[in-house]
């Protein structure tokens, strides 16, 4: 089952808030139970049968955090251990067999059937045994379950912490309903469906056919190749930072704060920003259990640049089986060890203006230019993306289109047809071209969910909020009638139901 | 608005509200004919695939004849089409924007049921759009095109959930103004033809596949301003894969199926690469032998022949009937195609060479 579809909306989330209020006025540990109950069934809602896979992870790693806080040092030491090798083996299995074997067998791998979540509850439990270790701290079983499987953050973030979510599943106060939090809630969860279904849904044609052809291996015009590329740039943030508002939203249905995971990221002025910006609690696990055991900086600038350089890598493996992920992440550990150095060069001066300005396009260049190893199916594909951007595509004048959008315009006189054949080719469009510029536009000068609302959780290092003044949300008949309209769109748009893409991670 | 508790009231009322409505309206208009509450019935609209199987079931002790097909087949005729493939009554599963996808589904729905009855089915005829063949298919995307839940294992409830929910501003509006008329303006609103140019796919990789049909016909000399040649069929090898299952289950249960290509007006076969279209029935060739329906000029030029670009008249529909299980069609219109072996076929390109 779908955030962004109607039986979610309207069947499953009014029956799971309902029960976990109705029955925490009776007992807590009802409520506790039914909404993780509530929850595995939302995730058997996918594949029943794959629902033992989270069942038996959460009992295992229970068993495991319990056993450790009564052992001895040495012996919860090994059993930590055994906990993460547990984890990380299931992983493995379902998302690198196949990738590992292809490098032994000299061929290219499959797409693995991953289960879904699995990637996000894996850091989820691993995070929780490793504090349980530090911190020898006692968990119930019932809130502990419903800690990993609460179904706002289940299938893909934000990758929560014990410290941050398990002390408000504690507090018997959060088991009753609080109107100001399920007005913002709700406010949270509509403005996150609508970059979702109105938003990211709109720019995924336009991307399919450039990076499709690219992996068939046919030439692309430069502006097909730069437009795809920007386009599935503003695609994934839309969609993965909807998702993950509708996520917060749903939380706070329950009364539960959950961790921002998007702070506006694409105004980023450096990379170094940007990644404590974009999928906060992803680079936040990846700092505190990758980075910072690796030595973090301590070694000094070479040996953070290599660590760095060794987190991003396996940060862009977690993605998925494939060498783009591998390359990607590569690619962004130089472009951070770059920023260090540079900062290290430079000093403590503060940037200017244009140094502002210069780093944004530096940066969100960058950024769009990684996303191209991110989207292709393969290194090939990439390889043909690349070479199209840097001028040398090859690709001849359009003979035979593959995207209509421009028809329209070329008939009534408005789109030079010429220009559309010569210049963008036979998969990109200029109706593409507009789109993805309205959506970069929203990102650079729209207030954020979290601007908008005000909402501050979790913890992004940056200082990216904007003072918004009369925009502020405030539960007023003006907010009530904007988000009901709002809603009434998105409710348009809802047929084409369409998976979000950080599922697939 | 003083209290959150009015602001999400009025959130909830607004959502409730509108989801109350719409299913009031779907429910009252019915614009797919799936409730049988038309308000007008304008067969446009309709989810062919639900109503082809309530057909079917209506009739079901007397077919033993089948016919598959996309909206082109709708120029058969059933009682004439069972008189020439020898069988006593055929069904006709002719749902727009039909395809590979559509139709395998549907005969093992038919197999299983006739087999639950101890009958059996004598004849079929599977026609096959070579322009849109190993496209992506509309089955299950859009809301006139989801299977029934016989056909696609979907709980009924599901089913019937996305009919009453979907929000459809514009059908809704075509079926008032149709009723308001007396019945002129709703067919012509609601075309039929498929709304893929909203098509996506899940995730990565969502091609969106348009051929936009001309307004008018265009003689075969004049080129349309915006030629469309959409050569990928990322599905290609799956649905020739499902053609030959299609084909394997026929033969397993005994039905005496021919296979047919639609012919294609002038202006529509003009958005196709020539040498595509003959490389997929090549490949259908290499799986069955087929009957090839490429239109030649006299039939494929002469606006007489067809209703629009894409579907052509009752009469060329008999003329394919008498070509494929007769004597009195023209010489020049269809070419039987026998299975070709990929050996056989190197071995004629080594000749031609």
């Amino acid at each position: 089952m779908l955030f962004n579809s109607s039986e979610f909306i309207f069947v499953f989330l009014p029956f799971a808030v309902l029960l976990h209020f109705a029955l925490a006025r009776w007992n807590v540990a009802a409520a506790v139970a039914a909404t993780t109950l509530t929850s595995l069934l939302f995730y058997a809602w996918w594949n029943p049968p794959y629902v033992l896979l989270p069942i038996l992870s959460i009992a295992g790693n229970f068993l495991i955090a319990r056993a450790m806080r009564a052992a001895p040092e040495s012996a919860a030491r090994r059993l930590l251990l055994a906990g993460i090798v547990a984890n990380l083996a299931v992983l493995g299995w379902f998302k690198y067999g196949d990738f590992v074997a292809s490098i032994f067998e000299g061929r290219k791998p499959h797409a693995p059937e991953v289960p879904l979540a699995l990637s996000f509850t894996t850091f989820v439990q691993i995070a929780l045994l490793v504090d349980v270790w530090r911190r020898r701290k006692a968990v119930s079983f019932p809130v502990y379950a419903m800690f990993v499987a609460f179904f706002p953050h289940l299938i893909a973030g934000p990758i929560v912490r014990w410290e941050e979510l398990g002390p408000q599943l504690r507090d018997r106060a959060r088991y009753r309903p609080d109107w100001n939090n399920i007005a913002l809630g709700l406010t949270i969860f509509c403005l996150g469906l609508a970059k979702k279904v109105l938003i990211a849904d709109s720019l995924s044609p336009h991307v399919g056919p450039v990076f499709d052809a690219a992996a068939r291996g046919e030439a692309l015009t430069a502006a097909a190749a730069w437009g795809a590329a920007y386009a599935y740039t503003a695609q994934l943030y839309f969609d993965f930072s909807g998702y993950s508002d509708m996520a917060i939203g749903l939380g706070l249905l329950f009364n539960l704060r959950l961790p921002i995971n998007f702070a506006a990221p694409l105004r980023a002025i450096s990379i170094i920003d940007l990644w404590r910006r974009w999928h906060i609690s992803l680079s936040r696990f990846l700092r505190d259990f990758v980075y910072l055991p690796l030595g973090g900086a301590a070694g000094g600038p070479t040996r953070r640049a290599a660590n760095l350089f060794l987190t991003m890598v396996l940060g862009g493996l977690w993605h998925g089986a494939n060498w783009t992920f591998v390359l990607w992440g590569a690619f962004h550990g130089v472009l951070l060890a770059t920023n260090h150095a540079w900062r290290r060069w430079r000093g403590r001066r503060t940037p200017t203006q244009i140094g502002r300005f210069a780093g944004w396009c530096a940066t969100f260049t960058a950024f769009v230019v990684g996303m191209v190893l991110f989207r292709a199916a393969d290194l090939s594909a990439a390889s043909t993306m690349f070479q199209a951007m840097a001028g040398f595509g090859g690709a001849p004048r359009a003979e035979a289109m593959n995207v209509a959008w421009d028809s329209w315009g070329i008939r009534v006189g408005l789109i030079p047809e010429d220009f559309v054949r010569a210049w963008l080719g036979a998969n990109w469009s200029l109706v593409g071209s507009l789109w993805t510029a309205a959506a970069l536009a929203i990102i650079l000068f729209v207030p954020d969910t979290m601007e908008l609302t005000n909402y501050r959780e979790g913890e992004p290092h940056s200082n990216w909020r904007r003072d918004i003044g009369a925009l502020s949300w405030r539960p007023s008949p003006l907010w009530a009638a904007g988000l009901i309209a709002l809603f009434v769109a998105v409710y348009a748009n809802l047929l084409q139901i369409t998976e979000f893409l950080y599922y697939q991670f | 608005m003083p209290h959150p508790r009015t602001f999400v009231l009025a959130l909830l009322a607004g959502a409730f509200g509108l989801l109350a409505a719409t299913m009031a309206v779907n429910y009252t208009l019915d614009p797919q004919y799936v409730f049988g509450t038309p308000l007008t019935r304008v067969d446009d609209n309709a989810n062919f695939r639900v109503h082809r199987v309530r057909e079917y079931q209506a009739q079901r002790d007397k077919v033993d004849g089948l016919l598959f097909a996309s909206s082109r087949g709708r120029a058969f005729d059933a009682a004439h089409l069972a008189e020439k493939m020898g069988a006593s009554s055929v069904a006709k599963f002719d749902v727009t924007a039909g395809m590979i996808t559509d139709h395998l589904p549907a005969l093992e729905y038919v197999l299983r049921d006739k087999a639950s009855h101890g009958e059996k089915i004598k004849a079929a005829l599977l026609l096959l759009d070579v322009d849109t063949f190993g496209k992506l298919p509309a089955t299950n995307i859009n809301i006139d095109s989801f299977l029934p839940p016989e056909l696609s294992g979907e709980h009924p409830t599901r089913f019937w959930w996305r009919y009453l929910t979907v929000f459809q501003f514009r059908m809704w509006r075509g079926i008032v103004a149709h009723r308001w008329s007396g019945g002129g303006e709703a067919s012509r609103v609601n075309s039929p033809q498929i709304d893929i140019h909203r098509v996506t796919t899940a995730g990565f990789g969502g091609t969106v596949l348009r051929a936009a049909a001309p307004s008018a016909f265009v003689p075969s000399n004049d080129a349309p301003q915006v030629k469309l040649l959409v050569n990928t069929r990322p599905n290609l090898a799956a649905h020739l894969d499902l053609v030959a299952h299609f084909v394997a289950l026929c033969r397993e249960n005994g039905i005496q199926l021919t296979v047919a290509t639609t012919p294609m007006r002038v202006d529509r076969s003009f958005l196709y690469d020539p040498a595509d279209l003959r490389d997929v029935v090549e490949r259908l060739s290499r799986v069955v032998p087929l009957w090839d329906f490429a239109a030649p000029q006299w039939l494929a030029a002469d606006t007489s022949y067809w209703d629009d670009s894409s579907h052509f008249k009752p009469i060329v529909a008999d003329m394919m009937l008498e070509r494929m299980f007769g004597s009195k069609a023209p010489e020049d219109f269809g070419a039987m195609r026998p299975r070709q072996h990929r050996t056989q076929r190197a071995a004629s390109r080594a000749s031609q060479g």
